[in-house]
């Protein structure tokens, strides 16, 4: 049994702001095989950016803090790094795209010159060979002309395009890792779904290990083979796509479900009530009793374990005790 | 605490959405010295004149150059000094806030609301007069004001209207071009639309919905340039061109004191020190109210 | 190019108001033909001083004559000196030019530096260091600065020159006294850009691709916290300006601000009205080269046109 890919183990990483200590990512832990497609899914501000953040050590400081876990990348844990060595780590092993593409480039540089920054660092190419991997890896992203994008501006370009961009900047190392936080969030509906398969592909050919972070489940059953769904903080289930899609176990996941809205059925859009508990004050127990249709005494005491019901399939829920 | 429920109420008689003061949880982080030296400032503006122990215009010629009290020969009668003409240091400085405070308020009131009621309608309206109001802000607003303030007192010869008036006619530009930017966004914002479509007049809009938008931007500006303008009007008074004579001015105290700053320090330093304390207060209120309002009003 | 013409108009435009404006309070100053006056002249003479002069002519004739004297660069004769004004001026300009340059520079390479370290180590004690320094600097009024530091190095310490220009020494006080003046404006404008660049999305791209924190502070964010400097640059020259004629009255300064004072103290009004045009002109052509400089320099801009 090889060692997984990566592997995080109850992670913490806590805000330590002037109102409260804001416990954004309280104990993920969850673990992936080089090639494998991890959805991470939940509402927004749920914590999925913040453990992206976290595995990549850029949660913003001073305030930010990872507090506790570990974080193992092959083996070995980013946590121990020193700041030079992460430095090596993130471009060359670890990649993530951002998700406004609108803001995530420079507006005072031309796209040649960041992108050629990221091979200059990590691949020390320069000169002609810098400039021939650069046209390569916007080839590799679908971009039509490549020579006059280098050339380009990013507020010359649609969103669509620098996306692709972005995209390019974060592949150009070859990374084993890529996150990818609500790429497609901003782009047109269409531009989604050509964007979505670009990446598709390139996962599938270079074996690249995706963590996709969204908010939309359809996207999730495109893109990924298994799937986690947080909640304030924590991971509530996991499980591979199709078993999480039929047979949803937590109850937060079945609400999620039956929230989306379905084209055959003419009922109405059902709604989770009440609203996600604020992160500097989190109810003791389990912290979606408030809302949980199923709540029993037991889940306000104590936060539940998490076990595994079937093989893949695991969550923390007091009704499967 | 309470001063800022009383603000609150006074703010929604005024018609401003008591928003504006709902910092009150940041309360405790007030800078209470500076708070302090303001109100002093304020106080001694006002009533200096009783509260002051000797004549500020009058002095006794045998009391001249008198050091201050923890010099040798000083006292505490005189506690600050004297200066060339017996006159008591202390309460030269004393009445000399209110000049300084007389300008300050009619320049804020000239100037700054003057400039943002420009401002709102300029980028409410739009249009020609819109273009026109800011080619003129453009040439003022980088126009060194010293040099009007002194125009004007060579022309009309040195008066505390000149000194008004010349900081007003520059420094409103300044609000009238950040007040626009404001009003640009939040004319687009959709409680803006809501009311234009219940037929609210432009007039209207602009007081109730419009001004409480920008009343916070507004009022940062004035406590950050409060400063500037007091070192403005003691810098016109410093070169002669300000509040002449015999209006008793921390600016000219101090060009006057000029000349014996060999045997008589404290003659420059005091007024000059009362200046520094009172700029330097403003300027941390001015950093705290920011703070306390909005953290992204940064840029300003 | 269209926009270039654009604001040239717009600074054309800009010089007839001011010229304008100037005119009317040329003729509010007072009835010229009284100055030339003697003691026991008569109406006669009044009214052929007032035709020699062309004040019998409408209003509008004279202002044009106005502007074209001033054109040619006649702006009247200095009634304390007695020469032409433009001479006086041309005089003392250029220790005004060195003053305010050397205290531009000081005032950048102190500023810059301090700006940008005071963001990028936001909370640590050269943060705190930068922010009293610039606190100071906008508090403290200048001619106070500049007279305790009179008293200090040349009373007390009688280290330094007390006025007039001369060798490297007569610089120090007078341009670290302006210096001190103008860099507030810098340091809090840098800073205050600097932590929103440094708050980006940009910059967190960038930090994904493993630059280093160096590179990511002084290029990615400088460049572009350095934009709103250059917006700023016109009520800079507005600051260094002001500051100038304080600062050269208080240390006796040979420059055009010392002129400055002693035509308010002898009612000089045409050396003053000299004055405010010329650099009426200045400030007009200096929001010009901003503007087309700005243009230039943000790609977002320059690439529209």
């Amino acid at each position: 049994m090889t060692v997984d890919f990566l592997e995080v183990k109850n992670l913490k990483t806590c805000f330590f702001t002037r109102w409260g200590t804001v416990k954004a990512v309280d104990g993920v832990s969850f673990s992936l095989k080089q090639g494998e497609t991890l959805g991470l899914v939940g509402e927004s501000g749920c914590g999925k950016s913040i453990t992206c953040l976290s595995i990549l050590r850029l949660v913003p400081q001073p305030a930010g803090q990872i507090v506790d876990g570990q974080i193992l990348l092959e083996g070995e844990d980013l946590r121990k790094k020193s700041e030079v060595e992460m430095r090596k780590v993130r471009g060359a092993k670890i990649s993530m795209i951002l998700q406004d593409p609108m803001s995530s480039l420079n507006p005072v540089f031309s796209i040649g010159d960041q992108l050629t920054e990221a091979i200059k660092i990590h691949r020390d190419l320069r000169g002609k060979n810098m400039w021939q991997r650069a046209r390569e890896v916007l080839k590799m992203v679908q971009i039509p002309s490549p020579e006059l994008c280098l050339k380009s501006w990013p507020h010359q370009l649609s969103g669509g395009m620098r996306q692709r961009v972005v995209g390019a900047i974060c592949l150009s190392c070859e990374p084993r890792l890529l996150i990818a936080d609500e790429p497609t969030t901003s782009l047109d509906a269409t531009i989604q779904v050509q964007y979505l398969r670009l990446l598709r592909e390139i996962q599938e050919k270079a074996k690249l290990t995706l963590i996709f972070v969204t908010h939309d489940f359809g996207i999730v059953a495109r893109m990924c083979k298994r799937v986690a769904v947080m909640y304030a903080g924590r991971i509530v289930e996991m499980a591979d796509v199709k078993k999480l899609f039929d047979h949803p176990a937590h109850p937060y996941t079945e609400a999620l479900m039956k929230a989306v809205p379905k084209m055959e059925t003419k009922e109405r859009l059902a709604t989770i009530a009440g609203q996600p508990p604020p992160l500097w004050d989190l109810p003791p127990g389990c912290i979606f009793a408030p809302r949980c249709p199923y709540v029993k005494d037991e889940c306000r005491e104590q936060y539940p374990p998490t076990v595994e019901i079937q093989n893949g399939h695991s969550l923390s829920c007091w009704k499967y005790f | 605490m309470s001063t800022f429920k009383n603000l609150g109420f006074l703010g929604k008689c005024l018609g401003v959405r008591s928003y504006v003061f709902q910092f009150r949880f940041r309360a405790k982080d007030f800078p209470i010295i500076p708070g302090l030296i303001i109100f002093l400032f304020i106080f001694m503006a006002c009533f200096g004149e009783f509260l002051a122990p000797y004549s500020a215009t009058e002095g006794n010629l045998q009391d001249k150059f008198l050091p201050p009290f923890f010099q040798a020969n000083g006292s505490m009668t005189h506690p600050l000094g004297t200066d060339m003409m017996g006159r008591d240091m202390l309460s030269r400085i004393m009445v000399g806030a209110r000049p300084s405070f007389i300008v300050v308020l009619t320049v804020i009131i000239l100037g700054g609301f003057g400039g943002t009621a420009l401002g709102i309608i300029s980028g409410y309206k739009g249009g020609t007069a819109d273009v026109v109001l800011m080619r003129v802000v453009d040439v003022t607003i980088a126009f060194p004001i010293i040099l009007a303030a002194m125009l004007l007192s060579v022309v009309f010869g040195p008066s505390i209207q000149n000194v008004i008036i010349s900081i007003s006619v520059i420094i409103w530009s300044r609000y009238a071009r950040v007040i626009r930017g404001e009003v640009l966004s939040v004319k687009e914002k959709d409680f803006v639309s809501q009311a234009r479509v219940a037929g609210c007049s432009g007039l209207r809009i602009m007081l109730r919905h419009i001004f409480p938008n920008v009343v916070n931007t507004m009022l940062v500006m004035l406590t950050l340039q409060v400063g500037s303008i007091i070192i403005l009007e003691a810098s016109l008074s410093f070169l002669g061109a300000g509040i002449p004579a015999p209006t008793p001015v921390w600016g000219s105290m101090i060009a006057k004191g000029r000349e014996y700053i060999t045997i008589a320090w404290w003659i420059p330093f005091f007024p000059g020190f009362a200046l520094a304390l009172v700029c330097l207060s403003f300027n941390i209120l001015g950093d705290w109210l920011r703070e306390a309002m909005d953290p992204k009003l940064r840029q300003i | 190019m269209q926009f270039i013409i654009r604001k040239l108009f717009q600074s054309f435009i800009a010089l007839i108001v001011f010229s304008a404006i100037a005119f009317g309070l040329l003729r509010l100053a007072g009835d010229p033909a009284v100055q030339f006056m003697t003691p026991d002249g008569t109406e006669e003479d009044y009214q052929r001083i007032k035709s020699r002069l062309g004040l019998d002519k409408p209003v509008y004739i004279q202002y044009i004559f106005f502007v074209a004297n001033a054109a040619k660069g006649d702006f009247g004769v200095s009634i304390f000196t007695k020469r032409p004004v433009l001479d006086s001026i041309k005089e003392m300009l250029p220790n005004s030019v060195r003053l305010i340059g050397v205290s531009a520079f000081m005032a950048f390479i102190i500023g810059i530096p301090l700006g940008v370290t005071a963001a990028s180590k936001k909370g640590k004690p050269i943060d705190t260091f930068a922010r009293v320094l610039a606190g100071l600097g906008q508090s403290l009024p200048i001619f106070w600065v500049g007279l305790m530091l009179i008293q200090l190095f040349v009373i007390n310490l009688g280290i330094l020159p007390s006025s007039g220009m001369g060798s490297w020494r007569h610089y120090l006080m007078p341009a670290f006294t302006l210096a001190f003046f103008f860099m507030p404006g810098i340091i809090r404008l840098l800073r205050s850009s600097m932590l929103e660049a440094l708050d980006s999305e940009y910059i967190r791209l960038a930090r994904i691709k493993g630059v280093s924190e160096k590179i990511i502070v002084w290029k990615h964010a400088l460049r572009n916290s350095l934009l709103p400097l250059l917006s700023y640059s016109t009520i800079y020259i507005a600051l260094l300006i002001t500051g100038a004629i304080v600062t050269e009255t208080v240390f006796a300064w040979p420059g055009v601000g010392r002129l400055c004072y002693r035509a308010i103290l002898t009612n000089d009004f045409p050396l003053i009205q000299g004055v405010v045009l010329l650099t009426a002109v200045i400030v007009i052509i200096a929001n010009f080269i901003t503007d087309i400089l700005y243009s230039y320099v943000d790609p977002r801009i320059r690439l529209k046109h």
